[in-house]
């Protein structure tokens, strides 16, 4: 399980890096957000792989730790005020340099 | 060596000058003539030239004690032993000097063919030169590394950023043989994680391959978000599971109204030398990634801070949901930075929006739907909506106890009111919704900072909080605890934010600049 | 000492926080108000605050950091801020520093664009946070609410160039955001190793 996990978040990391060298805006957005995905992913299980066993007082039995879930929580909120942000800069730099380049250029090729 | 020499030098141009000024002559080409300078002119460098014959000839009667003073004060410790005297018999120092005045005469005797010989050469030979050469290419050299490395290139930035932090992130391995993994297994595998983790591979790939098609990326982008979503709900964070889905329906919503206002597919690159040397970063990363999540789940957890926390909730935080006690009474002054950030963000989409001018031919006229509201989906969002506000209060009020909290109830609210906006158009929808996003923002961040205001009435830090129990009439016994205030005004907050971020950005207009009312989103 | 003065100094530490952070809402509460408005509630609440940090600079001249627990929490458990001589010199510089570029930017640059004061205000409550903290994840959490402020005040004004640059600016430190978290990360999962 543990190495599935790991698979997981390295594909999602190397899908999001990809992604993000691309030469246009919206796939390097895209590629923030599968990033985002990836790290919220790899901080949720610094407190380790516990199974049906939610953070919740009052259960029986070793429980989930409580605080990377907390972090991430805010983390997921924040990583989608922050693609928000990039998303409507990608429109306003499309919008001022009439092109979706990421360096404002107009040339036709992907460099 | 070197002292001898310049020893030499020394005894030479003193030769010159005394020679030159008493001995050799009239001085010629002068273009006034001196005179003598008047008696007590001369006094003063008189009694400097006595010092100097008496301190040369008797240095021991007469500076000794100062010289010992001045030493020891320097060396804050007593001097080493020492002697002044004048002759100390014949040993290198009197050998070197002899031999320096024997050079320095030799030079003078000879200056005339010196001078026209190496005095040409020496002009040449300029230290400045030199120096200047030193100073520009080191100027040149530091153009060259800021040009490299602040470049108006974006992708170049991003690859030496990813270069710097995979590799500080396997440093540590580095060399290899020190043990990657820590032994620890955790659960076993089973066959439907197996297959959950395939498809989620899939989408990723799906992801990758359909990005040009800039719609069609978003469909396994979707898949990807809710398998995450699952993966939480396996590994025992319901309350992450909520907050994932929610973020991810916003999201969705969030790139297809931004993709209607961007080019719909993207051009193709025909670099493959830079396609290759972005896949093998993104494949280095990956590897990083995967290795350094491999490296911690194989090891044991400390747990001790996370059993504290559990014991503490309901005794001293009052709420069984841990998560949410950390939220918004534990870690609640993080929260209102959250917060904060996420106002921050709306106030920064919205002033990006403002005055923005997009290309006139922007959203072409045949990607208007005419049917732009279908009446199913009006009627339907319409009747939904009190449903889904009672479902975003009740996740609210259960979330201190059970999984839920401001933040799920506050996406569940905007997710609401914006599909109000979605089947019913701006026009109709902001005719009834009359809540101004930035208030509602303005109103949350009051009411947290004002809840951590309160403790300091009764003498607590910042952010204190209480709880109880009160009978109400009909209800019986309800507990209450002041982090629902708090969470309270992070409920408003994701509201306020969440809504004003996406209706901006579905007011925009083509060529009419900034955001007007109009009665259909376009599609 | 009087009972408000007692409790001036026992909130200190936590003052030069919470003054820019009340200072926005008041000036987001106050957008439609006229300019000249909000800017003399922007200046005052500026003039406020390098009052409070020189008052907190006082304090901490004994020589012992004072410390203030959150929440009432002790430290695992909860956050805490700690205020010693290098944070109470770097939040006089910052007040300082702010002060000067305020009074330049009444001269019309405030005008370029909305919200102007509050993203002031709140990169000052960034900055001031992240000075006084004693919390690792806490100091996280402050730089992004600098970090947001700077880049809402960096486009401020708009423009081809400021919009190309900040692009960059915030597509790179989003990038650098998880390869930050990932150190972090380990520092707090390995506490097992």
């Amino acid at each position: 399980m543990a190495a599935l996990i790991a698979v997981l978040i390295g594909a999602l990391t190397a899908g999001g890096v990809w992604l993000l060298l691309r030469a246009q805006t919206y796939p390097v957005v895209l590629g923030l957000t599968l990033l985002s995905y990836a790290v919220n992913l790899f901080l949720f299980v610094m407190g380790r792989l516990v199974i049906c066993a939610p953070p919740i007082a009052g259960r029986s039995g070793t429980t989930a730790d409580p605080l990377p879930q907390a972090l991430v929580l805010t983390a997921i909120v924040i990583g989608f005020a922050m693609t928000a942000f990039v998303i409507v800069l990608a429109l306003r730099a499309h919008a001022e340099w009439g092109s979706d380049h990421v360096d404002g250029r107009g040339d036709g090729d992907g460099r | 060596m070197l002292v001898t020499l310049a020893g030499a030098f020394a005894v030479a141009y003193s030769i010159r000058f005394i020679h030159d000024v008493f001995f050799n002559g009239e001085p010629v080409d002068l273009p006034r003539t001196p005179h003598e300078p008047p008696r007590w002119m001369l006094l003063p460098v008189a009694v400097l030239v006595v010092l100097c014959i008496v301190i040369g000839v008797l240095p021991n009667w007469s500076v000794a004690p100062l010289l010992q003073t001045a030493a020891g004060a320097a060396l804050q410790s007593p001097p080493p032993a020492y002697s002044l005297a004048l002759w100390h018999g014949v040993n290198a120092a009197l050998l070197m000097s002899l031999a320096a005045m024997a050079l320095g005469a030799a030079i003078y005797l000879g200056r005339k063919p010196l001078f026209r010989h190496v005095g040409p050469r020496l002009e040449r030979a300029d230290a400045g030169i030199v120096y200047d050469a030193l100073i520009d290419g080191l100027t040149r050299l530091a153009g060259a590394v800021a040009r490299w490395l602040d470049t108006a290139s974006l992708q170049r930035q991003l690859v030496l950023v990813l270069l710097a932090a995979g590799g500080l992130g396997m440093a540590p391995w580095w060399p290899p043989g020190a043990g990657l993994s820590g032994g620890v297994t955790g659960p076993g595998l089973d066959a439907v994680s197996l297959v959950v983790g395939l498809v989620l591979l899939a989408a990723v790939a799906a992801v990758l391959a359909l990005q040009r098609q800039r719609y069609m990326a978003l469909l396994p982008l979707g898949v990807v978000g809710l398998i995450v979503s699952l993966v939480f709900v396996k590994f025992s964070a319901p309350d992450l599971a909520l907050t994932q889905l929610m973020v991810e329906v916003v999201s969705i919503l969030l790139l297809l109204l931004a993709l209607s206002f961007l080019p719909q597919t993207s051009r193709a690159e025909t670099c493959p030398r830079r396609l290759g040397r972005d896949a093998a970063l993104a494949l280095g990363c990956g590897v990083a990634a995967s290795a350094l999540a491999w490296a911690v789940l194989t090891r044991a957890p400390d747990t001790a801070l996370a059993q504290q926390m559990m014991q503490r909730s309901v005794s001293e935080g009052g709420g069984a949901n841990v998560v949410n006690v950390i939220l918004v009474d534990f870690r609640g002054y993080d929260t209102l930075g959250e917060i904060t950030v996420l106002a921050l963000a709306a106030l920064g989409v919205f002033a990006l929006l403002h005055g923005l001018r997009l290309p006139p031919g922007a959203v072409p006229a045949d990607r208007r739907d005419a049917d732009a509201h279908p009446p199913i989906l009006a009627t339907l969002m319409r009747l939904m909506l009190p449903l889904m506000l009672l479902v975003a209060v009740f996740i609210f009020l259960r979330g201190h106890n059970a999984p839920g909290g401001g933040f799920i109830a506050g996406l569940i609210t905007a997710i609401a009111l914006l599909g109000q906006y979605l089947a019913n158009g701006l026009r109709w929808t902001d005719q009834r919704l009359r809540l101004d996003a930035r208030s509602a923002i303005a109103a949350g961040l009051a009411v947290a900072g004002l809840t951590g205001l309160a403790s300091w009435i009764f003498g607590r830090p910042f952010l204190t909080s209480a709880f109880g129990h009160c009978s109400l009439p009909l209800i019986g016994e309800v507990e209450w605890a002041s982090a629902m205030a708090f969470d309270l005004g992070v409920y408003l907050v994701v509201v306020g934010a969440t809504l004003l971020m996406l209706r901006q950005l579905g007011g925009l207009r083509p060529a009419g600049g900034g955001t007007e009312e109009a009665d259909a989103w376009p599609r | 000492m009087s009972p408000l003065q007692a409790a001036l100094a026992a909130h200190l530490p936590i003052a030069p926080v919470l003054l820019p952070l009340a200072a926005g809402i008041v000036l987001l509460a106050l957008r439609r108000a006229p300019l000249a408005l909000q800017r003399a509630v922007s200046v005052l609440a500026l003039l406020l605050l390098l009052a409070l940090d020189v008052a907190l600079w006082l304090q901490v001249q004994g020589g012992a950091p004072v410390v203030y627990a959150l929440g009432n929490w002790p430290v695992p458990v909860g956050i805490v801020l700690v205020a010693d001589r290098l944070a109470a010199w770097m939040l006089l510089v910052t007040a300082l520093v702010a002060l000067g570029a305020l009074l330049y930017a009444l001269h019309g640059e405030d005008a370029h664009g909305p919200h102007f004061h509050v993203l002031f205000q709140w990169q000052l409550f960034g900055l001031d946070g992240a000075f006084l903290t004693g919390d690792l994840f806490n100091l996280f959490v402050f730089f992004e609410v600098l970090l947001l402020a700077s880049y809402g005040l960096l486009l401020h004004g708009g423009g081809r160039l400021r919009t190309r640059a900040g692009l960059h600016t915030s597509c790179s430190i989003c990038s650098a955001r998880p390869c930050s978290c990932s150190p972090w990360a380990r520092c707090t999962g390995w506490r097992g190793r």
